[in-house]
């Protein structure tokens, strides 16, 4: 049961019939009861919310930055009209634009309610109650109930590094022979037999074919395919330190992301393996053709959780998904002592069977503190930022030293200088 | 961006069921605690407590007094404002004040016009008003006095517990009796308002109370001097400002309230119904409040601003500037391709590098890089620019947005 604002103005309303006309508590009383009785009217003749039938339907998934529409069906089945207002519960990062919306729905008639979502965070978002208050014909009072009506919206990453893949795919393009530059170099294998045209290199003539042939015939060359890429997210708590706006998790979704889009449509077979202390995401053989989709509906529910990852299970978790030799590319932060702890020990048994690219999410607020002069605050501070920083290039050069490739860059750099990696090794024949 | 839809919804309304199988623990444990402050209520009220309670069974109380009273066939009724007081007592009446310095000089008027003789216990400040020309002194609390008069009822007492307060003064009126003189002054007197009806001035309590009624002739002192009327009125006054209401004389004046017309009050809680309902209407949510696990947010930077913070409260100067001066050379060991950091030798070379493409002396350069900690802070900032100054002498660029990094 509710009571409107009318009540309340119908009870001030009789002060001034009680001090006009009975100004005794048997006036009070009596008006007092008026009013109750009025509202309990209303009570009795409003709608059930309990009769209505409820359902949803619309969008499963959206983009974070972009908008869902998620649509809910009121019937109602009851004998009694139902008017009043409708709260669709969302939790409050799904980002509904209007949860409360008034509603008139006859007996035996049906109504579409629409709720615009604009979600603030990745992952799955649940929607709560359905609350619907309905009030009586004369407006003051009225009865109140609640639906469940599960559905959820999974909101995917961004995928801001999206805008470097058209540049990286058309350099994969000159690396693979269609495009009109060919480079023979080491790390391409032999594709066919053609005529010779001008402009070839000479190099590239096969005599044997030619004096088989009788006219000049050069041999055709492509970059290596079919190699194994082994994406591997650090999920643990050094992927929950925040990098600018947001946690360094989301960096590496971001490189994740591009660095599969690129090696899929590049014709090699990309793993993906999120782990902390245990397999937190695992998409194996993703195809060219739907390879962004499930990666980013395994990435989507991805949350960094507060544990200290364990590089050994790590090493034997891509021991098992890698028997031959693949590129193993790990994206976590170069934290000094997690990483000298945990991955340094381990990474050489990583490092003598498989090609190894460490991809490390910097922190670009060091930099600023180390440039920071004028008060003797300030200097401390830079002395902080230059203890860190001399401790992550000491890391980065031991992992070097072992054999690892190092990348460490700011979040929006990241991406890019991965992917740029990756066809620098795949260019120099080294997947 | 699939579209599909799901069963029904499922209504989380209780039923009536629920509702009961909700509230019915709450709803026993109130009804439980309400029979029990009920049965405590009927327990404690049939015993009264408090300074001469005829009713009172503690040390203070006069409960056997009035039973003894009751025995003797005086009809005893208790009092608790002037107005009852006034209209139960008659001019062949005793009426027993048992505080009478509570009462203002215009009850006192009212009780002395009903002509009833009045039994005072300790009066002090107000004695003139009651018996003008007479007034009350401190006097010794002996414990036992003898009564030293021709009262009768002193003298069938014999020794009682008086004293505490003696009074002074005229005693001719009337029958003018003055008994248990203790420093002197009579701590029992029995006199006579300006009308002419009797006053008996008790100096102390004690007679009268259940502690001390068996001691000495205090029972038969009390009994003689409260059963000599059939009627006794026991008037225990409450404080003025509790009794304004009762419409007293012109020095009481009566509560705002009263002023008010009557009407007022009724509409004021009409008004006050009306905002209960507002806030009712107000309070209600429309559903539950939804919540969520929120993500951890610790800035990355975090220990780093951490450590500038113990550099700063331990003033490590050395530790800062060996770090700043560290980074400075492995930046410029990096960019004229030197092999950096590794053993005093890379330095030295450093330095001679650096004199001959700055023109700066040797010396110099190699104070900044390797010379003692600054004295203080000022000297360490000042050796932070110096070593940028250097860095930007030596690279021809800004120095602190390179960094050397490996790959």
């Amino acid at each position: 049961m509710v009571i409107t604002g009318r009540v309340a103005a119908l009870a001030a309303i009789g002060a001034v019939v009680v001090a006009a006309a009975v100004p005794s508590w048997a006036g009070v009383l009596a008006v007092t009861a008026v009013v109750l009785a009025l509202a309990l009217a209303d009570v009795a003749l409003a709608g059930s919310p309990r009769a209505l039938r409820l359902s949803r339907s619309g969008d499963r998934t959206a983009r974070l930055g972009t908008s869902a529409v998620v649509r809910l069906s009121v019937h109602n089945a009851g004998a009694r009209r139902v008017r009043g207002v409708l709260r669709d519960a969302w939790p409050p990062s799904a980002g509904a634009v209007a949860d409360r919306v008034a509603v008139d729905v006859p007996s035996g008639e049906r109504r579409l309610v629409e709720t615009e979502l604009r979600p603030t965070r990745r992952g799955d978002r649940a929607a709560d109650r359905v609350t619907v208050r309905s009030i009586g014909p004369l407006g003051l009072a009225g009865r109140q109930g609640s639906h469940a009506v599960p559905w959820t919206v999974r909101v995917l990453p961004p995928f801001h590094a999206r805008r470097h893949l058209p540049s990286r795919l058309a350099r994969l393009r000159e690396l693979d022979g269609r495009a009109a530059v060919r480079v023979r170099g080491q790390g391409t294998e032999f594709d066919s037999l053609r005529e010779y045209v001008r402009g070839d290199d000479v190099r590239s003539i096969d005599w044997r074919a030619t004096a088989r042939h009788g006219g000049v015939v050069v041999r055709t060359w492509r970059p290596e395919r079919d190699r194994h890429v082994l994406i591997v997210l650090d999920t643990g708590r050094t992927s929950a330190g925040r990098v600018g706006d947001e946690p360094r998790l989301d960096a590496a979704i971001d490189t994740a992301l591009l660095l599969g889009a690129l090696a899929a449509r590049a014709g090699d077979r990309v793993d993906l393996l999120a782990f902390d202390r245990q397999v937190r995401a695992d998409v194996a053989r993703l195809d060219a053709t739907d390879v962004l989709r499930r990666m980013v509906g395994a990435l989507a529910v991805l949350e960094p959780e507060l544990l200290e990852t364990d590089y050994r299970q790590l090493v034997a978790e891509v021991a098992a998904r890698a028997r031959q030799h693949a590129l193993v590319v790990i994206v976590t932060g170069l934290d000094s002592s997690a990483v000298e702890l945990g991955l340094l020990p381990v990474i050489g048994r990583l490092t003598t069977r498989h090609t190894v690219l460490v991809a490390s999410v910097a922190d670009p607020r060091l930099a600023s503190l180390a440039a920071g002069r004028g008060d003797s605050d300030a200097v401390y501070a830079a002395a902080a930022a230059e203890h860190d920083r001399l401790a992550r290039a000491q890391v980065a050069e031991l992992l070097t030293r072992r054999g690892a490739h190092v990348v460490d860059r700011p979040p929006a750099d990241l991406p890019p200088a991965v992917a740029d990696t990756y066809l620098e090794l795949k260019a120099t024949g080294r997947l | 961006m699939s579209t599909a839809t799901l069963p029904e919804s499922r209504s989380l309304d209780p039923t009536g069921a629920d509702q009961w199988r909700r509230w019915r623990r709450p709803l026993a444990t109130v009804v439980l605690l309400l029979l029990v402050a009920i049965v405590l209520g009927i327990v404690q009220s049939s015993a009264g407590r408090g300074y001469l309670n005829p009713e009172g069974v503690d040390n203070a109380g006069a409960r056997a007094l009035s039973r003894l009273l009751a025995g003797q066939g005086v009809e005893i009724t208790p009092v608790r404002t002037t107005a009852d007081a006034v209209a139960a007592a008659g001019p062949d009446d005793t009426v027993l004040v048992t505080v009478p310095d509570l009462l203002t000089p215009g009850q006192i008027d009212r009780l002395v016009d009903t002509g009833a003789r009045l039994v005072l216990v300790a009066a002090d400040v107000r004695v003139p008003d009651y018996a003008p020309g007479l007034s009350a002194v401190l006097v010794d609390d002996p414990g036992s006095t003898e009564p030293d008069c021709a009262l009768p009822a002193a003298q069938r007492a014999g020794s009682a517990r008086l004293g505490g307060l003696g009074y002074t003064g005229d005693l001719s009126r009337s029958a003018g009796a003055a008994c248990y003189p203790v420093d002197g002054e009579p701590s029992l007197a029995v006199t006579a308002t300006e009308s002419g009806n009797e006053v008996v001035l008790l100096g102390a309590a004690d007679p009268l109370t259940n502690e001390h009624l068996d001691d000495d002739g205090n029972a038969a002192l009390a009994l003689g001097l409260l059963g000599q009327t059939e009627r006794l009125v026991w008037y225990r006054p409450v404080p003025e400002a509790a009794e304004a209401s009762d419409g007293g004389g012109d020095d009481q004046p009566g509560a705002f309230t009263d002023q008010l017309p009557g009407w007022v009050r009724a509409a004021v809680w009409q008004l006050a119904i009306a905002v209960a309902l507002a806030a009712i209407w107000r309070a209600r949510r429309l559903g539950r409040l939804v919540t969520e696990p929120l993500p951890v947010v610790v800035r990355a930077s975090e220990t780093t601003e951490g450590r500038a913070r113990l550099y700063r409260r331990g003033r490590s100067r050395e530790h800062a500037a060996m770090l700043l001066r560290t980074a400075a050379i492995r930046r410029l060991a990096a960019t004229m391709r030197l092999p950096g950091e590794s053993g005093p030798g890379a330095v030295d070379a450093l330095v001679t590098t650096l004199a001959a493409r700055t023109g700066r002396p040797a010396a110099e350069i190699a104070a900044l890089l390797t010379g003692p900690p600054p004295a203080d802070d000022t000297a360490l900032v000042r050796l932070a620019d110096d070593i940028d100054a250097l860095e930007n002498a030596g690279t021809g660029s800004s120095p602190t947005g390179k960094d050397p990094r490996p790959s």
